[in-house]
């Protein structure tokens, strides 16, 4: 912790910057308090005996409180298990599941995309940062110490961003320690930013996967609000591969517009142009897919004729989310698949949060059939004893 | 808890009426009933029943024994003709349709009518304490609160904002927003819409012969092709198609151009006599339903043979049916 940023970085505009009072009294909390302090005005300020707008009546965010909510931040500390499955894992009847778990150290996001699935699970109107850092490690080590020896696959970015708060909050200096003493198990940042400078110098032991969200940047105009630039990412990307940090690419959601081929081949090629089968761990590939309750939201922020998001054509899905047609979602991915695999069959690349038969229709084949893919879908394992599970996918 | 003896009394000029147009008649014969002043039932009656009730929690029960089972569109209508009875034109908007105008001369005796902002946002107002609609004193007011958490609404702000949209809505629309007890959620994309202009659509919708679920989906297509910028009158049905159908063909114009396609083919094939084909869209995905009725066992055999004849049809599919692969 302590590090000092080299690069230039703004950090995002906030209204009000609310600290429950156990953080600013406890040392641990009050070192990411200290953080937030450089880099915002005193004014922005306030120290709360309860969480801000306690007195809400309990349910989802209205649109106006969500947005709100991007613009006032809650430094807490979170009461609950830090380390929890992927939701993936408690929909296998209905999607393929890629063993996967997440450590969520905080959530809401101060990115604005039209099709975040936040906005059919937050219930909370604040950004918040969890402050007990330490126990979510100690959470993890626990884990493990565990399992040491099984490939156990990690991810930050379920409910927040991995890395749009990190330069100031450094988690990631801490995670990439804790990390380094496990080199079986492998920790994913995912994110939509280019903010990478403040871990690079971290000693890693190259089981720490720097990923990006992406899409054609046409795309990125229309619906990643405040998000980097796609060129942005990929320097990033570049950035982190040059420091032994393994790189990850999530084509995810792919998002139907008229020319969406031409714009996703470029993208393909953007990628395959700088980046070899060797330089990426993996490539995830899913459509465009929501939770109903959110539509009434998207529509509201986003409008319907901007966007694409909330004028695609949608129908709902086994398993509840509202998705594209079937034959149109098959198809997409098969396209983007075979992009990726007539330039290279080394690629890594998966379908995530797709059914049994889209993997079959677009891939011909189960991931367990497919020998680069198979160990991410080999059944693990509980690494600590049964691991609570999100109850909302994203 | 026990019920207070009514009072019955002949209906002035003046009454407080609540008149929010409920589905069931009252019954004949029976006076109105009215609750420390409000009629709120049989409202075309000479004489009513007043009841003298102390507190919020017996109006509720004595209003809710009258009304076990209310939509949103009725108790939407009911908060509109509270209130007209407001204080104030920031919480009252113009007088519900319908409601007695003797509320205008009883808007002196409207007391407190709360909500409150705080840190810039707006926050519920407290239940069962603030909002109440007709006098300071709890035997006065109308509770709107409580009785609104008693039909199951506890966030205040939607159940206002949509219920003042309602207020804007087409009478049929909102009748048949009652008769098919739509809820809140299903009609919360008229938060979206300029009432006035997308009216038409929501008359239309009221006049079709709709289940409560296909009417939901009718409103959320009509809404969304509005949204889009699709001119009223294209929305509205113009040809011989069921309404629904031509609100997905206009809204799923890719999906429906493909189903059409497909059904179009299928359609004119000549398949095995006994059997029913047709194309079918579940949800996301789509495909040919193949119904055959075997009447005794040994029409097996000459199912199996339609199947290999079916089959054969099949084979000469264009491949887009199927999608492009």
């Amino acid at each position: 912790m302590g590090k000092k940023l080299n690069g230039t970085f703004t950090p995002p505009t906030l209204d009000r910057i609310f600290i429950e009072k156990s953080c600013a009294e406890e040392t641990e909390a009050r070192e990411v308090v200290d953080r937030f302090r450089v880099f915002y005005p005193a004014t922005l300020f306030e120290v709360v005996e309860r969480e801000p707008w306690f007195e809400r009546v309990p349910g989802p965010l209205s649109a106006g409180e969500f947005e709100r909510s991007k613009k006032n931040l809650l430094i807490k500390k979170y009461p609950g298990q830090f380390f929890k499955r992927c939701p993936g894992a408690s929909q296998k009847n209905t999607i393929t599941c890629c063993n996967y778990y997440v450590l969520n150290l905080g959530q809401q996001c101060n990115f604005n995309c039209s099709y975040c699935y936040l906005q059919s699970y937050l219930n909370a109107p604040t950004l918040q940062v969890y402050a007990n850092i330490n126990r979510a490690a100690s959470e993890l080590r626990q884990a493990a110490l565990a399992q040491p020896d099984l490939p156990y696959r990690v991810g930050t970015g379920e409910t927040i961003d991995s890395l749009s708060l990190d330069p100031i909050t450094l988690y990631s200096r801490k995670l990439i320690e804790v990390f380094s003493e496990f080199p079986r198990w492998s920790l994913e940042f995912k994110t939509k930013s280019d903010l990478v400078d403040q871990f690079l110098d971290c000693e890693h032991a190259g089981n720490v996967v720097v990923s990006w969200s992406i899409n054609p940047q046409i795309v990125i105009d229309h619906e990643e609000f405040g998000t980097a630039s796609l060129a942005a990412r990929l320097r990033a990307a570049e950035k982190c591969r040059q420091r032994g940090f393994p790189v990850a690419f999530h084509m995810d959601p792919l998002i139907w517009f008229p020319g969406w081929e031409s714009h996703y081949q470029d993208l393909v090629k953007n990628i395959t142009r700088r980046f070899g089968p060797e330089d990426l761990s993996v490539i995830s590939i899913g459509s465009l897919r929501f939770q109903p309750s959110q539509r009434h939201l998207m529509r509201e922020r986003f409008g319907m004729k901007e966007s694409w998001v909330t004028s695609a054509e949608m129908f709902p899905s086994e398993g509840g989310k509202f998705r594209y047609d079937a034959s149109l979602r098959r198809e997409m991915l098969r396209f983007v698949l075979q992009e990726f695999k007539s330039r290279s069959g080394k690629y890594k690349v998966f379908f995530c949060m797709e059914t049994p038969e889209t993997w079959l229709a677009s891939y011909e084949k189960f991931p367990m059939k497919e020998e680069n893919l198979r160990p991410f879908f080999r059944p693990l394992p509980s690494p600590e004893g049964p691991l609570g599970q999100n109850e909302d996918p994203p | 808890m026990q019920t207070p003896t009514p009072h019955l009394k002949s209906m002035a000029h003046n009454a407080k009426r609540l008149d929010f147009d409920p589905l069931g008649s009252w019954p004949s014969g029976l006076p109105g009933v009215a609750i420390n002043g409000w009629i709120v039932a049989g409202f075309d009656r000479k004489l009513f029943l007043d009841y003298e009730v102390a507190d919020s929690s017996a109006f509720v029960s004595l209003f809710a024994s009258l009304y076990p089972h209310l939509s949103f569109s009725e108790l939407a209508n009911f908060y509109q003709c509270a209130e007209a009875y407001g204080p104030s034109a920031e919480t009252c908007g113009p007088s519900a349709e319908g409601c007695d105008q003797g509320a205008a001369d009883s808007a002196s005796q409207v007391g407190a009518y709360a909500t409150s902002t705080r840190g810039g946002f707006a926050a519920h107002a407290g239940f069962g304490t603030s909002i109440s609609v007709g006098g300071e004193a709890a035997t006065g007011a109308v509770p709107l609160a409580d009785l609104l958490i008693r039909y199951g609404y506890r966030d205040f702000e939607s159940f206002r904002k949509m219920a003042r949209l309602m207020g804007q809505t087409p009478p049929d629309f909102k009748k048949w927003a009652a008769r098919r007890q739509s809820s809140l959620q299903e009609l919360a994309i008229l938060l979206n819409l300029p009432i006035d202009e997308f009216s038409p659509c929501l008359a239309e919708l009221a006049r079709q012969q709709l289940t409560r679920q296909e009417g939901a989906q009718a409103l959320e297509l009509a809404a969304e092709l509005f949204l889009l910028g699709r001119p009223v009158a294209k929305i509205l049905s113009e040809n011989s198609q069921p309404w629904l159908n031509h609100l997905k063909a206009l809204r799923y114009p890719m999906s429906s151009s493909r189903d059409n396609q497909a059904r179009e083919w299928v359609n004119e094939q000549r398949w095995p006599r006994q059997s029913q084909i047709r194309w079918v869209r579940q949800g996301d995905q789509t495909g040919l339903e193949v119904r055959l009725v075997l009447r005794q066992p040994r029409d097996l055999a000459r199912g199996v043979q339609d199947l290999h004849q079916i089959n054969e049809i099949l084979e000469k599919a264009p491949r887009g049916m199927w999608g492009k692969n």
